[in-house]
């Protein structure tokens, strides 16, 4: 059986303690998102790239529901399709945020 | 010796009057032929041999005589109740009549039950009934009651979350000003940032207890390591005991690497909130905390030195909002009712032993079976290479960049970490490497650009592009951009070495 290095351990404490944070992070993307100023679709550029680090970041740790729910919502914020309704984009982050939360 | 008749009609006569009733005889005008000596006994004073019945006896007019009959319950003329036969022959009418005062009084006194019965029978049925209007009326109370509990979980989470979102925001803020801050403003800032956290601390525990109340938490088990659990807790608790000079340790009975199955962030959740309590109510002294795990049962109790909890107290600390008076601390007094809840949800129960002035032992038990480390866990058989591999990683999120960094060396790559896109451009420029792995959402220069830049430069080192995107476009592009490997995020870092060796020669 082979354990982790106290190295990675280390990365790892590191990461889970950084979840709080990514999670006001997030949370400032998301009413960035809904009560900045300035085009709509460039906040929302900006959620989905957050959404896009976290999802590849938390899987990497084996935060697998969150990784999984960052990518569902990195669909609904994805700025190339059509504009989403704001509540669909709040939906769909309140879940990643929700998840985040539960392991924070 | 034989009697003559007169002494036979005596004796008989005699026996007669010493039973309970009397007897008249009559002819048919009413005329008293007969009566037995006891008649005034029976109240009848006036009725002798020779009289017309009919002037002393009321009963006795207008009576029907023509055949057997009998008056059961009536007065004598002395006013007592008295029961009186007629057994008419040809010519004589015989009245006998008998002492009805005992049936009188057991009469009476069936009635009097019956009556008392019927009253009983009367409140019975307006208590019963009364019962029911009063249950009627609690399931409508109670129904009432929980909507307004749920109307109030509801309006708590709503609220709560309400202000989450702008909150959060504002700490998100305070974090990127604190970081271009001076000292005077990085104080003011920090000040800031703790008092949101509190406030924000306050504002999950509201939420949560909606949540418990609408049935809307639901455990996550999984795969958990308890060392590292209590490591976590330990990371984040002891700065706080370190500030107030208690003495603070963890002792642990298991080996390294122990797995069990539960839920660990509210694990985590839970004992964060009972060592945060004991911390927090102990001014010096120590706070223990010892865990064991003994038949897939996790046991912890959390002994403190600190103000400890009255009787009285004790009996309120676990209900909703309650918080212990003139202790100067703050606080939403969920945090005990919200624990409980969570480890009774994980099938144990939580107790608390405490007496004022000396200490509180907190103790709690939880299912955790213990389990073989799952197959992430497992040891993965790598990729060895004749020599050492040198790889360019432009990776912009710190994260993944250590980590990937940390587990490719442990296999003897050597990694130079860079953070965007024309950073790598600009290395391989200058330096060799046997593989690239690069990120495409970066920033400064993304992955794409890069990309086309190193191989319109006539770099033809093998790239991997490493992404969170599982998007078919973003790999078509990838691939007409001349990369020659994609990998979506998580990586395994086996499948990178896998991809390595075919691509490095």
């Amino acid at each position: 059986m082979n354990q982790d290095s106290v190295k990675i351990q280390q990365l790892k404490h590191r990461y889970r303690n950084s979840l709080a944070t990514k999670l006001e992070e997030l949370d400032s993307y998301l009413f960035a998102f809904e009560f900045g100023e300035g085009n709509i679709r460039s906040r929302l550029v900006e959620l989905h790239e957050y959404l896009h680090k976290l999802a590849g970041s938390a899987g990497m740790y084996g935060y697998d529901d969150i990784a999984k729910m960052a990518r569902d919502s990195m669909a609904v914020t994805n700025a190339d399709s059509e504009m989403p309704e704001i509540i669909e984009v709040k939906d769909s982050v309140t879940r990643v945020r929700d998840l985040l939360e539960q392991h924070a | 010796m034989s009697l003559n008749q007169d002494r036979v009609a005596e004796i008989s006569q005699s026996l007669f009057d010493r039973r309970q009733f009397a007897y008249f005889l009559l002819d048919t005008q009413w005329c008293v032929l007969e009566a037995s000596n006891n008649l005034q006994e029976f109240g009848f004073s006036n009725l002798e041999v020779g009289v017309d019945a009919t002037d002393e006896i009321d009963f006795l007019v207008g009576i029907d005589i023509s055949d057997n009959h009998e008056l059961s319950m009536i007065s004598s003329p002395a006013g007592d109740p008295i029961r009186v036969t007629f057994i008419p022959s040809v010519s004589t009418i015989t009245v006998v009549i008998m002492d009805a005062r005992q049936e009188f009084l057991r009469q009476k006194q069936l009635q009097q039950k019956a009556n008392e019965n019927e009253l009983l029978l009367g409140t019975q049925e307006k208590l019963l009934s009364e019962i029911e209007e009063a249950k009627i009326k609690l399931e409508l109370q109670n129904v009432e009651l929980q909507e307004a509990a749920r109307l109030q979980s509801s309006f708590l989470s709503g609220v709560s979350h309400e202000f989450r979102t702008p909150l959060a925001s504002i700490m998100g803020y305070t974090n990127l000003l604190l970081k271009d801050s001076d000292e005077t403003s990085a104080n003011y800032l920090s000040a800031m940032k703790r008092s949101s956290k509190h406030l924000l601390s306050l504002i999950e525990n509201l939420l949560d207890h909606g949540k418990f109340d609408s049935n809307e938490i639901m455990l996550n088990p999984k795969s958990t390591e308890l060392a590292e659990v209590f490591s976590d807790v330990e990371l984040l608790v002891r700065p706080l005991a370190e500030t107030k000079s208690v003495n603070f340790t963890i002792t642990t009975d298991w080996q390294a690497a122990c797995f069990v199955v539960l839920d660990d962030s509210r694990l985590r959740q839970c004992l964060i909130n009972i060592i945060g309590n004991a911390i927090k109510f102990t001014d010096q002294g120590r706070v223990t905390v010892v865990a064991s795990l003994k038949d897939d049962d996790l046991h912890v109790s959390v002994e403190d030195t600190g103000i400890g909890v009255s009787e009285e107290h004790l009996k309120k600390i676990k209900q909703p909002f309650w918080q212990a008076p003139d202790t100067g601390k703050s606080g939403t007094g969920l945090g005990l009712t919200i624990t409980e809840r969570i480890i009774e949800m994980m099938g144990g129960a939580l107790d608390i032993d405490s007496s004022e002035g000396v200490g509180t032992t907190v103790s709690f038990n939880v299912m955790a079976p213990s389990i073989e480390p799952t197959f992430h866990q497992e040891a993965q058989v790598l990729t060895q290479f004749n020599r050492s591999l040198s790889v360019l990683m432009a990776e912009d999120d710190e994260d993944i960049a250590f980590l990937v960094t940390l587990l490719l060396e442990e296999q003897g790559v050597k990694v130079v970490h860079v953070a965007n896109g024309a950073l790598a451009v600009d290395r391989l420029q200058h330096e060799d490497f046997d593989l690239v792995l690069m990120d495409l959402h970066m920033p400064v220069l993304n992955g794409y650009d890069a990309v086309s830049q190193i191989r319109g430069a006539g770099n033809t080192t093998p790239i991997v592009i490493m992404t969170a995107s599982a998007i078919e476009a973003d790999k078509g592009r990838a691939q007409e951009l001349g990369c020659d490997g994609y990998l979506v995020k998580p990586v395994d870092i086996a499948d990178l070495l896998n991809i390595a060796q075919q691509l490095v020669t």
